[in-house]
């Protein structure tokens, strides 16, 4: 979950990183207000989470007297969908070079690592020569003369160095303090002997973190790119990605249902969103789940047919078949149902496979027995309406 | 034989007074696995299953020597229980729990790395050892005795292309889910090496997803392995930044995506199922003729 920019630098002045003089606004007249207080001139930066801004034209220098014709500008934008809804009006900052430095977790080791460069600002990740890099023990953490010889690695000499090495241990204090994946500041302004000022902040949150950071919890359901389907399902525990395909499909667990959308593909289809039990699988959950299936086949004219995997051992069948029930009851399904319904061990202790298929079927939901017979069907159905 | 554990595994289960815990608890020693401890602060001197419960693993030490911890603890306080099982000198945790945040797991895998422990999950269903150790919630029914290796980032794919191996007739070695989440105590390399030292194992299936570099580390055993592998990647019609599921699911770059790592491992000599269903016919492939109906 990324952090806006204003968000970002807020946690990191709070570790006692240098950042620019701002005001953070969500109107023409506040930015020029805010341009004022600046003395004229600064600059204006949409928050949007999307990368890219500077090259989208998202972050401008202006005047005073430009000052609410541009916010009102910037207001209006969207980038990749996402609409600017504030402003963050910033001083300019003289600086004599644009650094790079950034900690985040190393996917084979596991560990956190820094990174350091002397060459920041646009596609750094493209440079020939890539950022310098530390790995962290997180038993230990990063002290400031592993920063240091971090920066002198990256070539920094020099009273710089100091500063320097200090704002690198403040990234990793944001990044502990705060459970992120990735703190990132590029550029990094060089100011000489001073302390270095962050131009810009990036900070991914882990989401699974939430629960240490009651601050940021109701930010990713804010998040106006969502789907409606995705917010509802994440207020309900359920992960719900929206597709554009034609099959939708009800399934549990995420392997085993990326595996199914990945059949579906290639045999032809193309799946119109993912589902996965996020908190548990109690029958109030896997209700939920159908619904949010029903709904969006309810919904998209796209869906030609559901494919429904389940495949239980733990949770009983009967929490799936009696939320499976309760829903189709409700909201009967606007299109064919194909399913494959499987059930073992604990699984089968208070109803009987044969039992529950019965109940599905009663519902209209055709079973096979095995899913690549279902997907195949349900594809045949989608091909058929073309 | 089989990696990780075997019929001598001497089991200790934290947060063992938990219902879905006990549920466990009762289907492992169904099946035979030696569960000789539980953990539970507040609940020492009671029983579960018949197995002693003790307030902290030092007690549960004192008189057990227990050698593998299986986890049912909720995710704020993952961290302190693996620190305590792996101070108790367990050399195998199993740490099923979800939503484990990713410094929490870097952390316990640092100190898992120092004192030599082997750490599975989180994210993790646990793993079998058919015939003879059940640690988790591996469908024991799915499964049977055999020379397949499997390793999976996900629990119920593993279920699923597990059934279809023992419907095939091809029985398994150890079936391990490794978790689903970026930051797990050991990565697919690791597994891949464990099971070409085993004699048990003649071929090895490998469930991976998109996201991440764990695929590219993995190609590199492949290539000096004396055991064919037939690997499957998951996650094709995941749209770029977001995640399905599994936080180790998300694709940041180009070479994180399923093409990208099906080619890495092609190179490095696995056979790439191109479907789920796709597998046991591979698996009967690589064993040879001889093999499969041994």
């Amino acid at each position: 979950m990324q952090l806006f920019e204003w968000a970002g630098k807020e946690l990191l002045r709070e570790a006692g990183i240098a950042v620019p003089w701002g005001r953070l606004v969500h109107s023409p007249q506040e930015a020029a207000a805010a341009c004022e207080e600046l003395g004229g001139a600064a600059v204006m930066k949409a928050q949007v989470r999307r990368g890219g801004r500077g090259k989208a034209g998202l972050i401008r220098t202006v005047g005073s007297d430009e000052a609410a014709a541009v916010a009102a500008e910037l207001l209006a934008a969207r980038l990749e969908g996402e609409p600017v809804q504030a402003l963050l009006v910033e001083e300019s900052v003289a600086a004599g070079g644009e650094w790079y430095a950034a900690v985040t977790i190393d996917d084979l080791s596991g560990r956190p690592v820094a990174l350091a460069s002397l060459r920041g600002g646009v596609d750094v990740e493209s440079e020939s020569d890539p950022p310098s890099r530390l790995e962290i023990n997180p038993l230990r953490g990063l002290l400031r003369h592993d920063a240091a010889e971090l920066w002198r690695a990256a070539g920094l000499r020099g009273l710089a160095l100091r500063s320097a090495a200090e704002a690198l241990v403040g990234l990793y204090q944001v990044f502990v303090e705060n459970d992120a994946v990735l703190v990132e500041v590029n550029p990094l302004f060089d100011r000489g002997d001073d302390p270095p000022v962050a131009g810009d902040a990036k900070v991914v949150l882990d989401e699974s973190g939430l629960f240490r950071h009651p601050r940021w919890r109701d930010e990713r359901l804010a998040d106006p790119t969502l789907h409606p389907l995705e917010r509802k399902a994440a207020s309900l525990g359920v992960v719900y990605v929206d597709l554009d395909g034609d099959i939708a499909v009800l399934s549990g667990g995420a392997g085993a249902t990326m595996a199914l959308l990945d059949a579906i593909l290639h045999h032809g289809g193309r799946p119109a969103n993912f589902l996965d039990a996020a908190g548990g699988s109690g029958p109030e959950t896997l209700r939920h789940m159908v619904d949010l299936v029903l709904e969006k086949a309810a919904t998209d004219e796209r869906v030609k047919a559901v494919v429904l995997n389940v495949t239980v051992a733990g949770t009983p069948l009967e929490s799936f078949v009696k939320g499976a029930a309760a829903a189709l009851g409700q909201r009967p399904s606007r299109v064919p149902i194909h399913g494959c319904v499987r059930a073992a061990a604990a699984a089968v202790r208070t109803m009987s496979l044969e039992e529950g298929r019965a109940v599905l079927a009663e519902y209209g939901i055709r079973l096979y027995p095995d899913l690549r017979q279902a997907v195949l069907a349900a594809i045949a159905v989608a091909r058929e309406d073309k | 034989m089989a990696i990780l554990v075997s019929q001598e595994t001497r089991l200790l289960v934290m947060g063992i007074s938990g219902r879905y815990a006990r549920n466990q608890v009762r289907e492992m020693m169904r099946y035979g696995s030696r569960v000789v401890a539980g953990v539970t602060l507040g609940r020492g001197g009671e029983a579960v299953e018949e197995v002693p419960v003790y307030d902290t693993v030092r007690e549960a030490q004192q008189e057990h020597t227990a050698e593998a911890a299986l986890m049912y603890v909720p995710a704020p306080g993952v961290r302190e229980a693996a620190v305590e099982v792996l101070e108790g000198g367990l050399r195998l945790v199993v740490i099923v729990t979800e939503g484990v945040p990713a410094q929490d797991s870097a952390y316990i895998r640092a100190l898992a790395d120092e004192r030599g422990a082997w750490v599975v999950g989180p994210n993790t269903a646990g793993l079998i050892a058919p015939g003879q150790c059940l640690v988790g919630s591996v469908p024991p029914i799915y499964t049977m005795p055999g020379p397949v290796g499997l390793l999976s980032r996900s629990g119920t794919l593993a279920f699923e292309v597990t059934r279809s191996l023992t419907e095939a007739g091809l029985g398994q070695s150890t079936v391990v889910a490794i978790g689903g989440d970026a930051v797990i105590g050991k990565n697919p390399a690791a597994y891949l090496q464990a099971f070409e030292d085993d004699p048990a194992t003649a071929v090895v299936v490998m469930l991976g997803e998109v996201g991440g570099q764990k695929e590219h580390e993995a190609a590199a055993v492949v290539a000096r392995m004396s055991k064919p592998v037939v690997a499957l990647i998951v996650g094709r019609s995941v749209p770029a930044g977001k995640t399905m599921g599994h936080a180790g699911a998300l694709i940041a770059r180009q070479d994180q995506g399923a093409e990208a790592k099906e080619q890495v491992l092609r190179d490095a000599g696995c056979l790439i199922a191109e479907t789920l269903w796709d597998i046991p016919a591979l698996v009967r492939q690589a064993l040879g003729p001889q093999e499969a109906t041994r």
